[in-house]
């Protein structure tokens, strides 16, 4: 399963995928926020790890989702 | 999805690049088809916010572009009103990015413009612009950060887009409340309506596209994605064959058009633009289409822009394009301007390092 997390802020990213690197999945990694998401042009993290709401997100993360093909299905937001 | 992205790059890119040089050719200044900083000066003039009477004239270019965004966010609903990310703070860094523009002469969009004529001074600006970025992703990497954005009213969001709609009105009427350079850069223009249809365009293209000049090298630095850096080569290689087929085209350092050849000037005044662009999140165009798009911040962003021009002009801190008549030299940098661009690096230095958290280093 791959997911997309969107954020407020680059540091928001960052602190992101270090939590998630650490939590196991060496392979997640930054990119650009998808269109489809965000009007920011922000960084996204993509990772496979099963999203663990308590785990993973914090104040500045603005959005988690699954990718299904060309759609994302909204699993957590903080708008 | 991220081909389809990268093809929105590259038609923004292609568009800018060609606007960019027939608004040249219709009659704005020399390589300055397109001048975010330059025009956000000249309405700085035309508002009487300073006195400098060869640069005072409401370009609608940059109405164009913050309205343009406004109406696809509305109609796409992304419009959405947000802020309150260190406003204060993005007003300065706006502030400073203009000082740095003006001390070499233009935004990032009119260094690639210049660099597609084949002046010099731009590709050596090019270099201040870099590293200035580079700089920034430093920050960005030790946890730069100004805070996160919250929902606003979508009035607050609307205030900087809505704003354009009297100041157009203003121009077409040409209200006296308003002044118009009669000489200089300021007195030359495209048709009115030919720019506004043109950076309509602009701005709704460069909204969905989310083409930034900075941000295209921030992502190349940060995570290694090249496809807002192929808008930037877009608008480079679009305007240099328009440049190569009208015949304006000249590789020269001395006798371009309102440019100067102080090189070390030219690269510390990019440098802050590319060094302040990265911490605001976007370079001057990103900020007129996020302030179309009711970000709030980037609206703050402006009318620091706009601030620092004026102050700019009212405190001696602007270049001048290099002319040389009887022989004798006029123009380049002043020595307030060098002074203000070291204050500002210095200035920026400290912001980064100041909302900077260690905690969010990457592996």
């Amino acid at each position: 399963m791959e997911y997309v997390a969107t954020f407020h802020t680059h540091y928001g990213a960052l602190s992101f995928l270090r939590r998630i690197r650490d939590l196991g999945d060496e392979k997640a990694m930054m990119i650009p926020a998808p269109r489809k998401l965000s009007v920011s042009c922000g960084s996204a993290v993509c990772f496979t790890l099963d999203f663990d709401e308590d785990a993973m997100v914090d104040d500045d993360t603005e959005g988690v989702y699954r990718v299904e093909g060309d759609d994302y299905i909204e699993l957590f937001a903080n708008h | 999805m991220k081909k389809k992205n990268l093809i929105a790059v590259i038609v923004t890119g292609v568009l800018v690049g060609f606007a960019g040089v027939f608004l040249m050719i219709k009659g704005n200044p020399g390589n300055m088809g397109f001048c975010i900083a330059c025009f956000l000066r000249d309405i700085a003039g035309a508002l009487k916010l300073h006195t400098a009477p060869v640069v005072q004239y409401a370009r609608p270019e940059v109405i164009g572009i913050i309205f343009g965004s406004f109406l696809i966010s509305l109609i796409t609903r992304e419009f959405r009103a947000r802020g309150g990310s260190s406003p204060l703070t993005r007003f300065f860094l706006g502030f400073m990015v203009m000082i740095g523009a003006l001390v070499f002469l233009g935004c990032p969009l009119r260094m690639v413009l210049r660099m597609a004529a084949g002046d010099l001074n731009a590709w050596i600006a090019l270099i201040g612009f870099v590293i200035g970025v580079f700089i920034g992703t430093l920050f960005l990497r030790n946890g730069f950060s100004l805070g996160r954005t919250y929902a606003k009213n979508p009035l607050e969001g609307a205030i900087v887009p809505v704003l354009q709609i009297p100041l157009f009105i203003m121009l077409l009427v040409a209200s006296p409340l308003l002044a118009f350079s009669e000489k200089g850069p300021g007195s030359m223009h495209a048709n009115i309506w030919l720019a506004l249809i043109l950076s309509l365009a602009v701005g709704v293209i460069g909204q969905r596209s989310r083409i930034c000049m900075a941000g295209g090298f921030r992502d190349v630095f940060m995570i290694k994605e090249f496809h807002l850096f192929w808008g930037n080569i877009a608008i480079l290689v679009v305007a240099l064959v328009y440049n190569l087929i009208n015949s304006s085209f000249k590789l020269s350092i001395a006798g371009q058009p309102i440019a100067h050849d102080e090189w070390l000037w030219n690269i510390l005044g990019m440098l802050i633009v590319g060094l302040g662009s990265v911490l605001l999140g976007g370079c001057p165009m990103r900020q007129l289409i996020l302030a179309g798009t009711g970000n709030t911040d980037s609206g703050i962003a402006v009318l620091g822009l706009v601030a620092g021009a004026a102050f700019a002009h009212n405190f001696g801190l602007a270049s001048g394009g290099v002319s040389i008549v009887d022989g004798v030299r006029t123009g380049g940098t002043t020595a307030n301007g060098r002074i203000a661009a070291i204050v500002c690096i210095v200035v920026m230095l400290i912001i980064g390092f100041a909302y900077s958290k260690k905690a969010a280093k990457s592996k």
